[in-house]
């Protein structure tokens, strides 16, 4: 093969700070046609969007995949592990050899479980303040409206209608309030999406019926103690109007 | 001070009488600030635990001579001396390389001496399959690709010969897996290469895991470039921009949720407050009609918001700090630095809430004519 020269013109510099840095970078096609091999690669970077490894994917890192059930093996051949997305680039790519990026795809993974702890955790916390403030809301609501369950009482309702009232009505605020904040907070996570990370959250259907149960369960519960507390009273003292707090 | 001691006993008389609406009014004041100075805590320390976190990455700063042409070998002593610069408590591990060409009975290979103790420390990344590498034993690692073309398994003895004569016979403690570079190289330990090369004190390249933020370590490397002229100090873009960017947007997104979680506390703070004050209207109305006086009224409700708000904010903030170590234990498994200026924060922001949220009632209440109020409407 005699030596043929070519000409190029550098458009850049590029910094790295890896191996990139001692090397020179010109098109695939260019160079496949300068060293006579068309179509043909030494070597194939792909990213992809991988899950973090579970017990799975780890029990078919140790073993190997043939050690895998055939259950666990259709399981973790479908899901998007590192493992198994190089598993079936070497099916599609006869005689390849693919290896995981071990720095990057371990990182990830650890990296990527802390953060969702986290913010399972800020999530539990946001969940405990919101019990907190709805149900003194609604334990207040309920206490203001001493005089019509003293006149309800007054009229021959029992202690038990009374509450059933007051549950039914905060089952209705539930339904009401948690389909206004669950719109509301779909747009906060859209929000979220586009400022934090340029893209949109996927939303899952879960949090819609979860959302509605978290509301109707909160407002009956926040409603259920300041309930009981007024229908206890006796409603002459309501009426009469002597009825103080404490 | 008849005055002031009838204004106490009417205070305290207040808070012990009204037990049951008091206690519900203090465990909202106290969840609340445990909630909102836990996981300020944990804002603050966030950017260090998570830096901390992201060393899983590896390496972020390479050390390469700065002359390749006149001196293309790093001096050990150095290398330490760029590690002693570097704070303790920054620095992850760091791992010098010797690098040269070695044959074994059939093939010529590429040798890697480095400091087998820092492999879990700067490269946590590594799988090995077989036993991690003893220094003294003279062990090896193998590279996955290199053992897979040459048919080295582990447990296998290499025979080494270098350029200059020099011999050694390495068993194969494990075959290393990295998807890198690495698969295709033997490590060995740096002494070990030192002399099979004819190299000693030397490598060619350093990697340094450092736990800082970006912009600490770009300031570090600038630093380093007119300390040590002889010395290339880089960071590694690819792991530092990464880590960069994955640590603002997790602050971000911590910083949005505690906001969230701070005004919908403090607003649960307020109504109940707010509540047990419209409560005592009636009361209010009475002491009107005793002849009590407007400021002296709405004085008393202050007071005893405050020292609601006071106590509240004192043990929110004691139980802040389990939520914050509960939060730091299960994710970080490590504490979070506690921040004192959290305390006199937490302090002001519940009693100046709970006081204002007894105030504005108060001060409501107290312009009603007592006539109404005490007839119930």
């Amino acid at each position: 093969m005699g030596k043929e020269n070519y000409a190029l013109k550098v458009r850049g510099v590029v910094t790295a700070g890896g191996d990139e840095d001692k090397q020179v970078f010109v098109p695939l096609a260019w160079l496949q046609e300068a060293v006579g091999r068309q179509g043909k690669v030494s070597r194939l970077e792909v990213s992809a969007l991988t899950m973090p490894k579970n017990d799975l994917a780890r029990k078919a890192e140790e073993l190997g995949p043939d050690a895998l059930s055939r259950q666990e093996f259709e399981t973790w051949y479908c899901s998007p592990f590192v493992d198994s997305v190089a598993y079936q680039i070497e099916e599609v790519i006869p005689g390849a050899w693919a290896r995981p990026i071990r720095q990057v795809a371990e990182s990830e993974g650890a990296i990527l479980s802390k953060v969702q702890l986290l913010m399972a955790l800020l999530a539990l916390a946001a969940t405990v303040s919101s019990v907190l403030g709805i149900s003194s809301l609604m334990g207040a609501a309920a206490l203001e409206r001493s005089r019509e369950v003293g006149l309800l009482k007054a009229l021959g309702a029992y202690d038990s209608s009374v509450i059933w009232l007051f549950l039914a009505e905060a089952c209705l605020i539930g339904v009401i309030g948690g389909a206004a904040g669950l719109i509301a907070g779909f747009g906060l996570a859209k929000f979220v999406g586009q400022n934090v990370f340029g893209t949109a959250i996927s939303i899952k259907a879960l949090t819609v019926p979860a959302g509605f149960a978290i509301a109707i369960g909160v407002t009956m519960l926040g409603s259920l103690s300041a309930a009981r507390t007024v229908s206890r009273l006796q409603p002459a003292r309501i009426l009469v109007g002597s009825y103080t707090n404490g | 001070m008849g005055k002031r001691w009838f204004m106490l006993r009417l205070v305290s008389f207040a808070l012990i009488r009204r037990k049951s609406r008091v206690a519900i009014a203090f465990i909202a004041i106290v969840l609340g600030v445990a909630i909102v100075s836990g996981l300020a805590d944990v804002y603050y320390d966030i950017g260090q635990k998570m830096t901390r976190e992201l060393r899983t990455y590896g390496a972020n700063l390479v050390l390469t001579p700065a002359s390749p042409e006149n001196q293309p070998y790093l001096a050990l002593h150095e290398i330490s001396g760029i590690a002693a610069r570097v704070p303790p408590r920054q620095l992850v591990g760091y791992s010098p390389y010797l690098y040269g060409i070695v044959e074994t009975t059939s093939h010529q290979i590429v040798l890697a001496g480095t400091d087998f103790s820092q492999i879990s420390r700067v490269s946590p990344y590594w799988k090995i399959a077989g036993d991690a590498p003893d220094k003294r034993g003279q062990s090896a690692l193998v590279g996955e690709a290199l053992a897979k073309k040459l048919g080295i398994t582990a447990g296998d003895r290499l025979e080494l010969t270098a350029e200059g004569g020099q011999t050694a016979a390495v068993v194969v403690a494990g075959i290393l897996s990295s998807g890198g570079k690495e698969d295709n190289l033997v490590f060995v330990d740096l002494d070990l290469a030192a002399r099979l090369l004819n190299r000693p004190d030397t490598a060619n390249v350093a990697y340094f895991s450092i736990a800082t933020d970006p912009a600490q370590l770009e300031s570090l490397v600038r630093s380093l470039k007119t300390e040590f002229p002889t010395i290339e100090a880089s960071l590694i873009r690819q792991v530092s921009q990464a880590e960069g960017r994955v640590l603002v947007k997790i602050q971000s997104l911590v910083l949005l949720a505690v906001a969230i979680i701070l005004l919908l506390t403090l607003l649960c703070l307020v109504i109940t407050m707010v509540n047990i004050t419209l409560e005592r209207r009636r009361e209010i109305g009475l002491r009107k009609a005793l002849g009590g006086q407007d400021q002296d009224v709405m004085l008393e409700f202050v007071i005893e918001g405050a020292a609601l708000g006071f106590a509240g904010g004192i043990l929110g903030w004691v139980l802040g700090l389990l939520v914050a170590q509960g939060i730091g234990q299960s994710v970080f498994h490590a504490p979070i630095a506690v921040r004192l200026p959290i305390l006199p924060l937490a302090i002001v922001l519940a009693t100046g809430l709970a006081a204002l949220a007894a105030f504005i009632p108060a001060k409501i209440a107290a312009r009603v004519q007592p006539a109404i109020v005490l007839r119930g409407e």
